[in-house]
């Protein structure tokens, strides 16, 4: 496989069904070799936004570059496109190689070195005995490998997956994720896949888009999406966040200070003051929990009521409830070391974090 | 065609009921026989099976026992036993010219119903629930209409002389500058037949190409197969089950029909089940004419398996 990274550009892609508006005026710059997911819920225009690259939907407008070179009027057949399927899409009626060579008889290679490339393609995938088996013959798993195969043995400029891993059970998810990394690095070939499993996009992806009601949300490596979402939306569908309501009330050395209800306090690092009401996000594994030692004097800090504790192993959940009626919910890791922290149900605890855990998002 | 078959099935049921390895298993073990399911099943397919026995087996049955039997000067059918009309069927040249013609109009209307009917197939599972309803009805709209009556509009349509609608507009078109001959061919029997067995190619082949899955012409699509490729290498061999029991039904309908070559076909375009109606109810000759319907029946119970074992063989690799 010798794939030439291409660089792909999206400018105000959109796409109307009627008067519905499925994907609203998407733009993004995709590096040659990068890997990017395109996550949400379902209905926000990211399984739509990757059958426009693939052009199996004509957009309603905007354009779609390779190398800098229009391809939004080239018809479907003559772009250079690998693609995988969450239903895997292989042919039944063919066999294994026959599923493979189909890319490559459609650009009229000769049989001899389209059979040398086929053989190549499955060694990839380690399927290289399974020639001559049926799709059917083979397992979940394998079917996706024969898929991928087959999208890469035409040596596309790029690839594009639709919930590629969505049909398998868990724990072959997980080793096809790191299975389809590592190839896709190695091939450094242009990715983007669809997926609204977010731990598949945090695992897989160089960049995370999070896309919602057709409209871009925010976009950033998995670690700055997750650790400085944008928006309430981005806070709540990557992982688990708590939200404050405030009213921001001038500011204290570095921070700006955010006044909640029942004399809660928080500061949040900004550069700029934000008028009027704010949201604040902050993810569970900041938050501290303990027991009421002192009456809390200061900002980001407050004493709760202890719901439920889950034990999960690693981790314990902790269910607090605000003295407003809020939940909290804390993360909180195991030492490891044997002890546990015993805390009753019912009881007040203290729960506090660090400034920079707080973070404020759109509201939208 | 239909009703052989299921008359075949319920037979197998019977016969697997009664047979003497399951009294064998009932001896030896607790459990009873017939499960209460299975009673209930032999209970509602009793009448049916019944009504098929008393009126269609046994008839049937008798028929084709006519045709090795001896019509005596009396018209009584008795024995002795003998392959002589089989003899005379075979060996007289204007029988088989009609068993070839026959067979011939059945499969050419089943091509060209075929032809015509993926297009048409292709559309409706591709359009909308809506779309899809009318084009429903509009397929299958000839079957309501009585065959005497649809077949003698098209001998109006077809027929010879200036007055015939298709010779009048081709003849005012300036395309032809006499009536051609179109009733009373090979041609009008199959626009007859076309006519009213294209539902039976269409819905079936409408039926196998909607459970394609859609992101199979996806993936062929984005690997580089514009739409053709698409049809011939992934829809139309994924759809051949459809095209098989279509291609049986036109054919085994056209083959076995009787209005349409009597009324459109006349002398020139004679098929065997007029000359089953000949041999029976002018000639009296039922022996001859159970030998005639022995033969039509057997030739298309075998063209028809002989397809669909073509068929499954061809889907298979």
């Amino acid at each position: 496989m010798h794939t030439q990274p291409a660089a792909v550009r999206l400018a105000d892609l959109t796409k109307h069904y009627g008067k519905a508006v499925a994907v609203d005026r998407l733009s993004l710059n995709i590096e040659p070799g990068e890997l990017v997911a395109l996550l949400g819920p379902s209905g926000c225009g990211k399984t739509t936004s990757l059958r426009m690259i693939a052009v199996l939907v004509q957009p309603s407008g905007g354009e779609i570059f390779v190398n800098g070179a229009s391809i939004t009027r080239v018809p479907v057949h003559k772009r250079n496109i690998g693609m995988l399927f969450q239903s895997y899409a292989l042919f039944p009626h063919l066999t294994v190689a026959e599923n493979v060579i189909f890319g490559l008889e459609m650009r009229g290679i000769k049989r001899r070195a389209a059979g040398l490339r086929v053989q190549e393609a499955l060694d990839l995938v380690q399927l290289g005995g399974h020639q001559h088996k049926l799709p059917s013959q083979l397992s979940g798993g394998q079917q996706q490998r024969v898929a991928l195969a087959r999208a890469l043995v035409i040596e596309p400029a790029m690839l594009l997956l639709d919930e590629p891993l969505g049909a398998l059970d868990k724990s072959l998810r997980e080793s096809m994720q790191v299975e389809l990394r590592l190839l896709q690095r190695r091939l450094g070939i242009t990715t983007v896949m669809v997926t609204h499993d977010q731990d598949e996009a945090l695992t897989l992806a160089d960049r995370i888009v999070v896309m919602r009601d057709g409209r871009l949300e925010q976009v950033g490596s998995p670690a700055e999406v997750y650790q400085y979402p944008a928006t309430r939306f981005v806070a709540g569908f990557l992982g688990v966040s708590n939200f404050f309501q405030g009213t921001v009330d001038g500011r204290t050395g570095e921070a700006v200070l955010v006044r909640c209800s029942n004399d809660l306090q928080l500061t949040v690092p900004a550069a700029s003051v934000p008028s009027g009401s704010a949201t604040i996000a902050l993810r569970p594994e900041a938050v501290r929990v303990g027991p009421v030692g002192r009456v809390p004097p200061g900002p980001n800090m407050v004493v709760a009521t202890l719901e439920q504790a889950v034990y999960r192993g690693f981790m314990v959940h902790y269910y607090l409830r605000l003295p407003g009626g809020e939940p909290l919910i804390a993360f909180q890791q195991n030492s490891g070391n044997g002890v546990v922290v015993g805390m009753d149900p019912g009881q007040p605890v203290l729960a506090e974090w660090d400034e920079g855990s707080n973070r404020l998002v759109r509201d939208e | 065609m239909q009703s052989v078959r299921s008359t075949t099935e319920t037979m197998t049921v019977t016969a697997t009921v009664f047979s003497p390895a399951s009294s064998a298993v009932r001896a030896t073990q607790g459990p009873p026989l017939l499960s209460r399911g299975q009673l209930a099943g032999i209970l509602l397919l009793l009448p049916a099976a019944g009504f098929l026995l008393a009126f269609f087996l046994v008839p049937a049955l008798t028929l084709f026992a006519y045709s090795v039997l001896t019509q005596r000067a009396d018209g009584v059918v008795t024995l002795p036993l003998t392959v002589s009309h089989f003899q005379h069927f075979f060996g007289t040249s204007l029988y088989t010219h009609v068993l070839f013609s026959t067979l011939r109009m059945a499969a050419v209307t089943a091509a060209i119903a075929a032809l015509l009917g993926y297009p048409v197939a292709l559309v409706m599972v591709r359009s909308n629930a809506m779309v899809m309803r009318i084009m429903t009805i509009v397929v299958i709209a000839p079957l309501i209409v009585s065959v005497v009556v649809r077949t003698y509009g098209w001998e109006l349509l077809l027929a010879n002389t200036r007055t015939g609608v298709v010779n009048w507009v081709l003849l005012s078109l300036g395309i032809i500058h006499q009536p051609i001959r179109i009733l009373y061919t090979e041609t009008a029997v199959i626009i007859g037949s076309l006519h009213v067995f294209f539902p039976m190619m269409v819905l079936p082949l409408a039926s196998a190409l909607s459970k394609i899955n859609p992101q199979l012409e996806d993936a062929a699509r984005t690997l580089g197969a514009p739409s053709w490729r698409v049809f011939w290498r992934v829809s139309l061999p994924l759809s051949l089950p459809g095209l098989a029991v279509g291609f049986t039904l036109v054919f085994s309908l056209t083959a076995s029909s009787y209005v349409t070559p009597a009324i459109l076909g006349g002398t020139g375009a004679q098929m065997l089940g007029n000359l089953i109606e000949q041999q029976i109810a002018a000639v009296y000759d039922w022996p001859f004419g159970a030998t005639v319907a022995l033969v039509l029946v057997a030739t298309v119970i075998g063209i028809n398996l002989a397809s669909t074992w073509f068929f499954e063989r061809r889907n298979r690799l």
